[in-house]
């Protein structure tokens, strides 16, 4: 194993040693007052935090001198033993990256827009990015799915859900008036 | 006497419309979704934990039991006749199931795992009911450095037991530790790692990290992968034969030592349907009459994983009554169902509610017999539901986590911090880390650090508490054995690979 390969392996362990070393010297800098030899609100955190930063260390550490070669828990050995450990399957960035955008645009979209809005054009828009091809079947999933969401949580299960503001806040006022919902 | 009589008022309460109507509606949600491409049992529970919010505490959990029972078993229908495992727990199917369908005997095959689940599945109940109260009264007699040992011997074994690396799980479980340590600190009122942002404040809600990660992160990662849509065929002349009595008769003894196996598993913290499959199958190929058999086809490799998963249900819900602590990843939701009605499970529940407890004890007998039934028939119907695209399924799932995380707290904030751990879980998923160890971690860190701080003030700052007192010590040797089972596996492994080369 060349020492780029090596480094590339270690890196996330690095970079995780470093974040835990930091939350170890702000956990020491959290203030508060306690009786005189009782542990203190940072001591539960800092006892984690070690270890953290002790199995990082050695991670690190073994992964840039040897390479591979962790010891797998029980189930993950029976799954390599059994060839069904899913390791190494190829990764569409793309398709990902769309999908995260569109759920963060969901969230970020929902207070605006409203329940049925919002979930009817992510409903939509994820169905499109995950690879569904027909737009017409993809919107009616959007619409009808949203449709039925809203009649199953708001009406049945009685869950409150956003209405969104402004003219979205009075069409969301006048579907759940279509639908019966108080 | 006391317990029979609990436990028929158990039954008369799961036969009340709402609790029955509940139980059904877990019943086929459980098997779709064991069914369903891309989604898993403890995604399930997960995802029915919104129609939980508004609902009593009782058919909330007869609910999300429901569904957990019937996980375990729903995935065997794909696994054997299209060698599609829903997921690890259905792996060991493919070997005997699948050879067996294959072989023109697909009927056979789903008779057998349907007799496995039905067999597992009220053995467990049984010795749930039975040993449920003995070890409620002993957990009362326990001192906080003893109930510390039990969390730390559920976090180790959920460590050396699950999926990734051992240095991984620890650094999954340590990540949810933390997470569970953000916002105000109780006994001090001190803020921690809360950056001055007001959400962090509140802390980081065990059910956003397990909504998140669970929920989101395994969209993300099928996503990535890429979708597709099974194309069934052959369904038309689906059906069920069930085992005679002489064929069952001559496997009694794959069935009592999977269901011990199974019950056994299930108690172990950590350890769950997965593990009690594959554990069930090694043992039937160890110690089984027709070991050299094992793999072309016969019904002992198809009884042994189903008998064993379905009876680590009743094994796992023994700790989560009695102590608080989970047993597996959906228990590990079941728990945070209870939290969010207020219900803390643990021996006290035994004496405050016992008739929650017997309701709930009384609904897996009957949603084991129930999930039976619906199996035998409606088997065509089922399976035909792998013909969805998981584009539309999975574009569902994230917005039935984004209403259950929002309803909890109603708090778009909480939307933005779910997509976040679903990015984490994707990249956990990528680089290996399990997931459970972290969910366990976020749900049973702050009990953890209350039994901790508590031992330490009850006894001066003494760490060797937790090693002198006998339960305390002993737990915590299991512990350690945990940690180091896996380590002397590997050795093991690597030496006997030395030695055949």
């Amino acid at each position: 194993m060349s020492l780029r390969s090596r480094l590339a392996a270690s890196l996330p362990y690095l970079v995780l040693l470093a974040a835990a070393i930091w939350f170890y010297v702000l956990a020491g800098r959290i203030s508060y007052s306690a009786a005189e030899g009782r542990l203190g609100p940072d001591a539960w955190p800092r006892a984690v935090l070690a270890l953290l930063i002790a199995v990082c260390a050695y991670e690190s550490l073994k992964r840039l001198v040897f390479g591979g070669g962790s010891v797998a828990g029980m189930l993950e050995a029976f799954l390599e033993r059994s060839g069904e450990a899913g390791a190494g399957a190829r990764v569409g960035i793309a398709r990902l990256g769309g999908g995260i955008a569109a759920t963060v645009a969901y969230v970020a979209l929902v207070a605006l827009l409203g329940f049925f809005l919002a979930t009817a054009a992510f409903l939509a828009a994820f169905v499109r990015i995950g690879g569904y091809r027909r737009w017409g079947v993809a919107l009616a999933c959007g619409v009808v799915g949203s449709l039925a969401l809203v009649v199953l949580f708001m009406k049945l299960v009685y869950v409150s859900l956003p209405l969104g503001a402004g003219p979205f806040r009075a069409l969301s006022v006048a579907l759940i008036g279509l639908l019966g919902i108080r | 006497m006391d317990v029979l009589g609990h436990l028929a008022g158990g039954f008369i309460a799961v036969f009340t419309p709402l609790n029955l109507l509940v139980l059904a509606v877990g019943l086929v949600l459980g098997l779709l979704v064991a069914v369903l491409p891309g989604l898993t049992l403890v995604m399930g529970v997960v995802l029915a934990l919104p129609f939980t919010y508004t609902m009593d505490v009782t058919p909330a959990i007869i609910l999300l039991t429901a569904m957990y029972v019937t996980g375990t078993y729903g995935g065997a229908f794909t696994a054997i006749l299209f060698r599609v495992p829903g997921e690890p727990i259905d792996v060991p199917l493919l070997w005997d199931g699948y050879t067996m369908a294959r072989r023109g005997e697909p009927a056979r095959a789903l008779g057998w795992t349907l007799f496995a689940a039905l067999f597992g599945g009220l053995l467990a109940a049984v010795v749930m009911v039975a040993a449920s109260e003995p070890v409620a009264r002993l957990a009362l007699a326990l001192s906080s450095p003893d109930y510390f040992a039990i969390i730390v011997f559920g976090l180790t074994s959920v460590v050396s037991l699950g999926g990734g690396s051992v240095a991984n799980a620890l650094i999954s479980l340590c990540l949810g530790l933390m997470f569970a340590s953000v916002g105000i600190d109780e006994t001090y009122g001190a803020e921690r790692f809360t950056f001055g942002i007001p959400i962090l404040s509140d802390g980081i809600e065990y059910l956003l990290v397990m909504v998140g990660a669970y929920g989101i992160g395994e969209v993300y990662t099928r996503l990535a992968q890429g979708y597709g849509t099974a194309t069934l065929s052959g369904v038309g002349n689906l059906g069920t034969r069930l085992p005679r009595l002489a064929e069952v008769l001559g496997l009694k003894a794959t069935l009592a030592r999977s269901s011990i196996l199974g019950i056994l598993i299930g108690i172990v913290p950590g350890a769950g349907a997965t593990i009690a499959s594959f554990v069930a199958y090694g043992a039937e190929g160890q110690y089984g009459r027709r070991r050299a058999e094992l793999g072309s086809g016969i019904p002992e490799g198809i009884v042994a994983p189903q008998t064993a998963a379905t009876s680590s249900v009743g094994g796992a819900m023994i700790p989560l009554l009695t102590m608080g602590i989970p047993g597996s990843g959906a228990t590990a939701i079941i728990l945070g169902a209870f939290l969010l009605h207020g219900v803390q499970p643990g021996p006290q529940v035994f004496v405050d509610s016992p008739d929650m407890v017997y309701a709930i004890f009384a609904s897996l007998f009957v949603a084991v017999l129930g999930m039976c039934v619906v199996g035998y028939a409606a088997i065509k119907l089922l399976v035909r539901v792998l013909e969805l695209p998981e584009a539309i399924v999975s574009a569902f799932v994230v917005v039935f986590c984004f209403i259950g995380a929002f309803a909890a707290r109603n708090n778009l904030t909480d939307l933005y911090v779910i997509t976040a751990f679903g990015v984490l879980g994707f990249l956990f998923e990528r680089y290996r880390f399990p997931i459970a160890p972290m969910v366990l971690g976020s749900i049973l860190g702050p009990l953890a650090e209350t039994t901790f701080i508590t031992s330490m003030i009850s006894y001066a700052n003494d760490w060797t508490v937790f090693c002198t007192r006998p339960v305390a010590g002993s737990v915590m040797a299991l512990s350690l054995a945990a940690l180091v089972f896996p380590l002397l596996r590997h050795l093991r492994a690597r030496r006997r690979i030395a030695a055949r080369s």
